[in-house]
């Protein structure tokens, strides 16, 4: 005979019962991944949801992470300042050096330590230091870029004139340009020109000039005055063409015209020549040296990825970065012809011995980080401010609207005034 | 005391404001009281505010971007407010004439001011480049410069000899009759094509103007090369929306006042200054105004131009705050643009007070 007291205890185990096989079930059903979210430029986006749906697929799921890449477009440095000033930034992002310095010392950066820090060990050193702020480091560098100089071979054949050399110096290097142009006549110049810090860095550099000196002072001394004279000197000498007169916008863009012989670029253009002129016969040397020093200058493009300090998700999202520059995944990038990975062991790879142009190109651009004065493409608080300056001075000296001497006298006022104000 | 149809209506016209009384508040009260606050102290978006008094405001004046952009800014305003009212006043009056297709031709009038910013700076650029079509135009006139020096000269000789010749004979002619004007640009276009197949005069050698529009650092007049280049642009996808408010303009002017005139015997001129232009004077004021503020707070077109132009050459005021504010590659200094904000401000109210001062005084 059953009782209500007996009902009311066999419901109780019921309920218990229930209960059990709940937390048993949920126990043992796979956690829900913790999505993160990734940001970087729009370009990069078809590249990472490859990455994550292929080659990490199995590491992610190990590490149960979920990673949404979130591609901006436009101004990233702008958006993420103002995403790490109001809390809303994504978890991990990119952070370019040219405009690091601000979000670096913004605190909204988590500084990198423990395992991160050491990998970091294994990285391009110019590359790490570059995103150290008072000895913290904030960001790994995920892959750089450094200035060659790609050759247009069959002007140089057409021309009969011996192509740029690995040991050319400026001089040299100067001369084939007018060569090229006396050979070739009017239609074909030797090297397009452009007002821009980036093309001039190189020659500035290689002399031993660096952008600031131990005061935190621009200096424009002789060797900044020798190179710069140098490169307004092709433009008005007849080795080069600026590349608004051929209806151009880029060297890179000048270069696929067959119209000109040579130009500086950056390891960008493989994939612009790759989209715009797969059947261009281009080989790449490294930047000429300077005659009076005999050694080379470069300037470096890296980009980081960064932590933000208040994103709720960090210990996952440092997992991520250490997939991010694994060896794995900066292989997968090198051998793809994405972009020059950041492991300093990836000098010996294989896939700089590859018989192809990509690959001697991008040989070329690896060893641009360690040949000679090499400086990263950033100049700290004062970012865009600094290399307006410059490159004023370098378009009113190629325009022919001051002399060299004047455009110089100019800008080293102007350098004055910018940073007599400041610590760097 | 009023009366219960004038409460409710009150009540409905408050209920009915407050929307957009809401917006203006959030997005525009909020945003001023804001900008003026942090005019007054140093931030950069990531640190605490810092009282810096009248720092930003004194360091503007011995900045010389900023003085560069206050320069160019009202220079910008003041020419092309001129040239793009000159350019919708004249289109407007030619729309308003019974002309066949004139639908059309206000239609073709009007497409430049409904396109895309981004979309004409981009046609823009290659129109400026030192090869492009605008370089390649002006050599073409600067080539036959002189022949067309010659027709002019020679239609004006035509027009005035025609115009005395009338009035000698006691005929009503003014100096802006049309037909005066065909007959003797038509003698004009007689006369240089005669004097081409002779080869008295003919077109220079071919030559190539390299003027650098974008790239350069030069001024012309008050303003820098680039600006002009800029206004020019703004002028083309403005001006068709000045030319509509005239056109409504034109369209509101009593028909009875042109008959009246005509049976006066006023020639085309008379009627233009004493009927058309009094009459659009309530139209020019909101044209004017609109132009100067629009022309004042110049910033699309700045930033779309990018780094194809020298910063010295293209900044205005509002590119400046920008430039200021969005630091990108440099530290954000919100409260020297937040001054430059304020100055801004302060600047379009004078121009505007001083445009509406003006106008009641020649009322």
């Amino acid at each position: 005979m059953t009782g209500p007291g007996a009902l009311q205890r066999n419901v109780r185990a019921t309920i218990w019962l229930c209960a059990a096989w709940i937390g048993l079930v949920a126990g043992r059903a796979p956690a829900e991944p913790i999505e993160l979210r990734v940001s970087g430029g729009s370009a990069d986006q078809a590249v990472y949801v490859r990455l994550f749906r292929e080659l990490l697929a199995d590491e992610l799921a190990a590490e149960n992470l979920r990673p949404v890449f979130q591609p901006i477009e436009g101004d990233f440095s702008a958006y993420i300042q103002n995403a790490l000033s109001a809390g809303t930034a994504p978890d991990l992002f990119y952070v370019d050096v040219y405009w690091a310095n601000p979000i670096l010392r913004s605190g909204k950066i988590l500084p990198l330590s423990g395992d991160l820090a050491a990998t970091a060990d294994l990285l391009v050193p110019t590359l790490v230091d570059a995103f150290r702020y008072r000895d913290t480091l904030y960001g790994l560098p995920k892959d750089f870029n450094s200035m060659v100089l790609f050759f247009n071979k069959y002007i140089f054949i057409d021309a009969g004139v011996p192509p740029p050399a690995i040991d050319d110096d400026w001089h040299a290097f100067k001369a084939k340009l007018i060569a090229v142009r006396e050979a070739l006549g009017d239609d074909v110049y030797g090297t397009c020109l452009k007002p821009e810090y980036i093309k001039l860095a190189p020659f500035l550099l290689s002399t031993g000039w660096t952008p600031f000196d131990e005061d935190g002072r621009t200096v424009l001394d002789e060797r900044f005055t020798r190179a710069f004279r140098f490169y307004v000197s092709l433009l008005h000498d007849g080795a080069g063409v600026l590349d608004q007169d051929i209806g151009q916008n880029t060297s890179m863009g000048c270069l696929i015209t067959d119209r000109i012989a040579a130009v500086a670029e950056g390891g960008w253009s493989l994939n612009f020549f790759r989209d715009q002129a797969p059947f261009l016969e281009y080989e790449v040397v490294p930047m000429p040296r300077d005659p009076v020093t005999g050694s080379r200058g470069n300037i470096i493009f890296t980009v980081a990825w960064a932590i933000a300090a208040d994103s709720p998700r960090q210990a996952a999202a440092r997992r991520l970065m250490r997939l991010l520059v694994s060896p794995e995944v900066q292989n997968w990038i090198l051998e793809e012809g994405m972009a020059i990975p950041s492991r300093s062991s990836l000098a010996d790879s294989p896939y700089f011995d590859t018989d192809s142009k990509e690959a001697r190109a991008n040989k070329w651009i690896f060893e641009g980080s360690r040949d000679g004065n090499v400086m990263t493409y950033s100049f700290g608080e004062f970012g865009g401010r600094w290399v307006d300056v410059v490159e004023s001075a370098l378009g009113a000296a190629l325009l022919g609207e001051k002399t060299v001497e004047a455009a110089i006298a100019d800008a080293q006022l102007e350098y004055d005034r910018l940073t007599s104000h400041h610590g760097r | 005391m009023s009366s219960p149809v004038e409460r409710a209506e009150r009540r409905w016209a408050i209920v009915l404001l407050t929307p957009f009384l809401l917006t203006l508040v959030v997005f525009f009260g909020f945003a001023i009281v804001r900008v003026f606050y942090l005019s007054f102290f140093h931030y950069d978006f990531f640190n605490e505010v810092e009282w810096a008094g009248l720092e930003n405001y004194l360091s503007l004046f011995t900045n010389d971007l900023f003085v560069k952009a206050v320069v160019n800014t009202v220079s910008f305003a003041l020419v092309t407010t001129i040239i793009q009212c000159g350019l919708a006043l004249a289109a407007a009056i030619a729309l308003n004439n019974r002309i066949r297709a004139q639908g059309l031709f206000r239609t073709v009038f009007y497409l430049p001011s409904i396109m895309s910013s981004a979309a004409v700076t981009l046609i823009f650029l290659w129109f400026y480049q030192r090869n492009g079509y605008f370089n390649y135009f002006l050599s073409g006139i600067w080539q036959w410069r002189m022949p067309i020096v010659v027709l002019f000269t020679i239609a004006a000789g035509v027009h005035i000899a025609i115009t005395l010749w009338e009035r000698s004979r006691r005929l009503p002619a003014t100096w802006m009759e049309p037909a005066n004007a065909a007959l003797a640009l038509l003698a004009g276009v007689l006369g240089m094509s005669l004097l081409l197949v002779t080869g008295i005069v003919g077109p220079e050698a071919p030559s190539r103007l390299g003027v650098p529009w974008l790239t350069t650092r030069d001024h012309f007049g008050p303003m820098p090369v680039p600006l002009w280049a800029i206004m020019i642009q703004n002028a083309f996808t403005t001006f068709p929306m000045y030319m509509l408010i005239f056109l409504a303009g034109l369209q509101s002017v009593p028909r009875h006042l042109y008959e009246a005139a005509d049976i006066d015997g006023a020639g085309g001129w008379n009627k233009f200054r004493y009927i058309t232009l009094p009459s659009l004077k309530p139209v020019t004021f909101l044209v004017l105004t609109m132009s100067l503020i629009g022309t004042l707070q110049l910033f699309d077109q700045v930033a779309l131009y990018g780094t194809a132009t020298p910063l010295e050459s293209k900044v205005t005021l509002a590119y400046f705050i920008y430039d200021a504010s969005i630091g990108g590659a440099q530290v954000a200094e919100v409260g020297k643009a937040s001054a430059a904000a304020i100055v801004l401000a302060l600047l379009t109210l004078l121009v505007v007070t001083l445009q509406r001062r003006l106008g009641r005084f020649t009322a």
